[in-house]
């Protein structure tokens, strides 16, 4: 009897299960399901815009952030690795590949149908009856129809890129794509180094990515140095425009009413058009491989990218003849006994600039120092300034730049599947495709052509390709 | 050449092109309001003056952005005094060429031009327009192609956007038979709605485009393909709004009003991605890496 009941009990849940498993894909091969999902995701993306991402709760509860509590039901301050979004992320992926593998078979297997067929147009046939299928099939073919299905009522051909394969393929490119997010999403990681002129630093990341382990064997490995050669600031002289802030006074300018606009060029008019950093790759005394590092041209080696990020100069002062050197940075307060207020050295400026009339000049390497917004003097390497009479000197100034570098295996597949999908659907949607279902009927002894055309694609015209298949039949005829 | 030259020289131009573009604006303004003395009146006139202002004006607007070119010696579009002027132009353009075979339907014009004029003014007023060098970061071989892609499909979202408005307007008029002075009565008024989801379509892979150029320039400057930048992340609610839109229109319960509403907000998201997102990230004190284009 317990084994009877229990059987039972099995039983009830398989059905219950299996119909689930059904409810489950019916949905998830749904385009109903893909509209919904899509509309949440871009609600989604719109509250990661508007809550500050990556920032502190404890902060943002400082600053005076509302919505306390949903902030920290749903990591709204890191919501794009939340498991909420995770969890939709999921779903769409589910969404996409399950349709996909419903409509598999539809696309590619079956022999193509057109449905029901209800004719459209009409086109008495100047041949005889016995001749009507050849000769349309001929002017098919001659308007660049293919004739792909026959049944016993009507005959398919078809024009152009066939559009269900392609929308099909540009739906399994987005799947690859997911999945390219996906490999980021687990393995990518990245650090940052600061390089110092002739000395060599090693790629030390403080984490990897989230199921690096997984991936022992394949980590990238890092027995290598970067050494930093050389850098490089280039800068152009960038003239400033004078012109005024209200609104009247520029509508007056554009009226011809005043001339009150000029560019002009100041001492501090230069703008850094380009930074260099000649970087050499190195493993005991061997350079394994060596590049200029610039915004925009990354170094590819051992599997990371090694970034240009940022620039940072930094300073060595010494005062009055105190042996005790002082360090500082761009921009950072320096106190220094016997001075009122802290000064900041910095912007220093050396390398080349280029002139507006494109002269090439190397500058004269010299920091500004500054006091409550004011310059105060300027300093050369080595050279010295008197400030509320103390001797302030300055021994050397560097500028050296800060690397970030990541390893990212999700980008490859990213980049070929985003590619991939780019062309599918540019050639789906720019391109054109003309489905032809016809039949031919005996009316009053004559053959009469029964068309009815689908088309789809943005060059897709109708009426064009009517007109030519006309023109092939009756040109044939005569 | 002097440099004193050069500045008087390019002091001389910039006099030249802000005279010109408020001209241009000023036409924009006037083609806007005979639009809208025909969509309140019907008259056909002011609709045929307003269009022909509108073309001769993107004659004048073409010759601004020459000139622009020339005085900044890169593609015009690195500030937004440069992307609003040329945001005005494209989306006029587009409107001017896709409409040519709807001649007497104007509606759209005055939404077209009403933005157009829109964007001008806030160029002009709000805008400095020195040129300036252009940053190491937006020195890369993919600045030009992913700013051009994206505003290209900005203005064909403008268009289906105008479109799909005058549809849900003028509809109700056809239906009572009271549409023909409006240009469209019920043999043609599905056939031109038809338009709006051509150019959603035009403008998509452009939109696709134009985040994936985005993507891989981001990985080479930034050295990550995505941080979920606002600016990045409504492009992408952009284009998932306009993916929505795609997929309605192939379910029959969604084909018809809410497909056209759906259209309407992925031109808002549009305008958010475009100039939304800086005031958001102001207004929120969100740091975004692509306020520099401001
Ligand atoms: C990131 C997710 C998706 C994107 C970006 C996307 C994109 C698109 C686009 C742009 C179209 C319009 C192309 C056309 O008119 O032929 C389309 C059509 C279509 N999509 Fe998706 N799609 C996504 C997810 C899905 C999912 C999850 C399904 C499964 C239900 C689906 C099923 C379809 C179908 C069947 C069509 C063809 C509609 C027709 O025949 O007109 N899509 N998709």
């Amino acid at each position: 009897m317990k084994t009877l009941a229990a059987n039972s009990n099995v039983a009830k849940f398989l059905n219950a299960w299996n119909a689930f498993c059904r409810w489950t894909e019916r949905k998830l091969s749904s385009m109903y399901t893909s509209v919904y999902v899509l509309a949440v995701m871009a609600l989604f993306f719109m509250t990661g815009t508007i809550f500050p991402q990556g920032g502190e709760y404890e902060e943002y509860a400082r600053a005076g952030g509302g919505f306390l509590a949903l902030v920290n039901a749903f990591s709204l301050l890191d919501f794009f690795t939340s498991p909420v979004f995770l969890i939709l992320s999921i779903i769409l992926f589910l969404n996409i590949a399950v349709c996909a593998w419903k409509r598999y078979p539809l696309v590619f297997q079956t022999k193509k149908d057109a449905g029901s067929f209800a004719p459209e147009h009409t086109i008495e046939l100047p041949f005889t009856v016995s001749d009507a299928h050849e000769e349309v099939k001929k002017a098919l073919k001659k308007a660049g129809f293919r004739i792909i299905a026959r049944n016993a009522s009507y005959a398919v051909a078809e024009k152009g890129l066939p559009y269900r394969p392609l929308t099909w393929l540009y739906h399994a490119g987005l799947i690859a794509c997911l999945l390219g997010f996906a490999l980021t999403y687990f393995f990518a990681f990245e650090g940052e180094m600061r390089l110092k002129l002739r000395e060599a630093e090693t790629v030390m990341p403080e984490e990897t990515g989230r199921l690096m382990g997984l991936l022992r064997g394949y980590t990238p490995h890092s027995d290598f140095h970067l050494f930093l050669d050389r850098f490089m600031t280039e800068y152009a002289e960038s003239p400033r425009l004078e012109y005024p802030s209200d609104k009247l006074s520029r509508l007056a300018i554009g009226l011809g009413w005043s001339k009150n606009i000029a560019y002009e060029l100041t001492e501090n008019s230069l703008s850094v058009k380009d930074w260099r950093a000649k970087i050499k790759v190195i493993k005991g005394t061997r350079t394994l491989t060596e590049r200029f590092v610039e915004i925009n041209e990354p170094l590819k080696y051992g599997g990371y990218t090694f970034y240009l990020m940022d620039v940072v100069q930094s300073f060595k002062v010494r005062v009055e003849d105190n042996p005790l050197v002082l360090e500082t940075k761009a921009g950072e307060d320096l106190v220094i006994p016997g001075v009122d207020e802290p000064l900041k050295l910095g912007p220093w400026r050396a390398g080349t600039v280029k002139r507006l009339n494109n002269d090439i000049e190397v500058l004269k390497s010299q920091v500004t120092v500054m006091r409550r917004g004011e310059e105060v003097a300027r300093l050369s390497p080595g050279g010295s300034a008197f400030i509320d009479g103390t001797k302030i000197t300055l021994l050397d100034a560097v500028e050296a730049p800060v690397l970030s570098y990541r390893y990212d295996p999700g980008v490859p597949l990213l980049w070929a599947s985003g590619v991939f999908v780019l062309i599918i659907m540019s050639l789906r949607f720019f391109g054109y495709w003309f489905e032809a279902a016809y039949n031919i009927e005996e009316r009053d002894g004559r053959p009469v052509l029964e068309l009815r055309i689908r088309s789809a694609g943005l060059m897709a015209d109708e009426r064009r390709v009517m007109e030519r298949l006309k023109y092939h039949i009756f040109k044939q005829a005569s | 050449m002097l440099s004193d030259a050069v500045l008087s020289r390019d002091t001389f131009l910039l006099g030249i092109e802000l005279r010109l573009f408020w001209s241009i604006a000023f036409i924009y303004g006037f083609s806007a309001l005979l639009f809208l003395i025909h969509s309140v009146s019907g008259e056909g006139s002011a609709g045929r003056v307003a269009r022909s202002l509108l073309s001769f004006n993107i004659v004048l607007h073409t010759g601004l952005i020459v000139l622009r070119t020339f005085e900044a010696g890169r593609a015009p579009f690195e500030t937004l005094y440069e992307s609003l002027s040329w945001f005005a132009w494209s989306a006029s353009a587009t409107y001017i060429i896709v409409t040519r075979k709807w001649k007497d339907v104007y509606l759209p014009g005055l939404f077209v031009s009403s933005l157009s004029l829109g964007a001008c003014l806030y160029s002009l007023l709000s805008r400095s327009p020195g040129i300036t060098i252009l940053p190491p970061a937006l020195q890369s071989y993919w600045f030009e192609w992913h700013v051009v892609f994206a505003f290209f499909s900005y203005a064909v979202f403008v268009v289906s956007a105008s479109i799909e408005a005058s549809f849900l307007i003028l509809n109700p008029f056809v239906k009572r038979g009271l549409g023909r002075a409006w240009g469209l009565g019920a043999e043609n008024i599905e056939r031109y709605h038809g338009l709006a989801k051509k150019l959603v379509m035009f403008g998509y892979p452009f939109l696709t485009f134009a985040i994936l150029s985005g993507a891989a320039w981001a990985n080479e400057a930034w050295g990550r393909y995505w941080s979920w930048d606002p600016k990045e992340t409504w492009s992408l609610v952009t284009w998932t709004v306009f993916t929505v839109y795609l997929h309605s229109k192939a379910i029959p319960k969604y084909q018809g009003l809410p497909a056209s509403v759906i259209n309407i907000i992925g031109f808002v998201c549009m305008m958010m991605t475009f100039l939304g997102v800086n005031w958001l990230a102001k207004l929120l004190g969100i740091p975004s890496l692509h306020v520099y284009t401001v």
